[in-house]
């Protein structure tokens, strides 16, 4: 079992809605690339954030990979329930003005 | 009551609670060079943070830290690296990493700390000492002539970790 699994769980709600439970670091954030950008970018992709207890800057990463390649795609990345954890660093490095959050 | 009264510290109007924090031991732990490792780190870290009485705001800035700087060592491919955690009562804690840089990366250069956060946030790299220096009082990063690295990281804990509190209740 690979061992990233244990911290970071990925779990599809419905078609394009994801949720994201457990901690996204350089460890498991490739995970997340390797499992959501199977989706098609062409179409728009939510992710449920509120169980994700922890995120640095290698989880940004792989958001603002998410973002670009749907903005380009004309289709949106939506960040969903987002946790304390996210909203503390999304705040800081200023990406709250620039991905799309859900209330 | 004297409108002009002062309250100095043996004041009988005063009460007075103080909860001494004392010094714990450093948290001093080698990790070989490896992703999941971490994860591990932030984990035995919090566990060491529960002594610091430092709020949960600050653990998980700290928390954050520790895995900017773990990861950055990580990349430098070397075959370990040295995570030095330090409490200073009452206030503050400092965060060192250490590691050794694989030679098949000679001159790479050491992460910038001088990128600013807001300069370019849709950027896909560059934001992790960026991160680290905003949650922190200081940030230090030293690269030796071999290429070993030595980051560190001063951080404030919040006031109320040296509760002195002064009520006017009898």
């Amino acid at each position: 079992m690979n061992p990233g699994t244990e911290r970071l769980r990925i779990s599809q709600q419905s078609e394009g809605a994801y949720a994201l439970v457990g901690e996204i670091d350089t460890h498991t954030a490739p995970l997340i690339s390797s499992e959501l950008n199977e989706f098609p970018e062409e179409r728009s992709l939510h992710i449920d954030l509120a169980q994700v207890t922890f995120i640095d800057s290698s989880g940004l990463r792989v958001l603002i990979e998410l973002h670009k390649s749907r903005e380009a795609a004309n289709a949106k990345l939506v960040l969903e329930k987002i946790s304390p954890s996210v909203e503390k660093l999304l705040q800081i490095t200023g990406l709250t003005d620039h991905l799309h959050i859900a209330e | 009551m004297d409108a002009n009264h002062k309250p100095g510290r043996s004041d009988p109007l005063l009460s007075t609670q103080t909860r001494t924090v004392t010094r714990i031991a450093d948290f001093e732990q080698r990790y070989a060079s490896t992703g999941n490792n971490i994860g591990l780190a932030r984990s035995e870290v919090e566990v060491w943070l529960k002594g610091t009485a430092s709020t949960a705001d600050k653990q998980q800035d700290i928390l954050l830290i520790v895995s900017e700087l773990s990861s950055n060592a990580v990349q430098a491919e070397g075959p370990y690296f040295e995570l030095t955690l330090s409490h200073h009562p009452p206030e503050l804690v400092t965060i060192k990493v250490f590691n050794q840089v694989s030679p098949t990366l000679t001159g790479r250069r050491i992460p910038s700390i001088h990128t600013r956060l807001g300069d370019d946030p849709l950027s896909e790299q560059g934001r992790g000492l960026s991160i680290v220096k905003a949650l922190s009082l200081s940030v230090c990063v030293d690269q030796r002539l071999n290429g070993d690295v030595t980051a560190e990281a001063v951080v404030q804990l919040d006031k109320g970790c040296d509760e002195r509190l002064i009520s006017g209740d009898n």
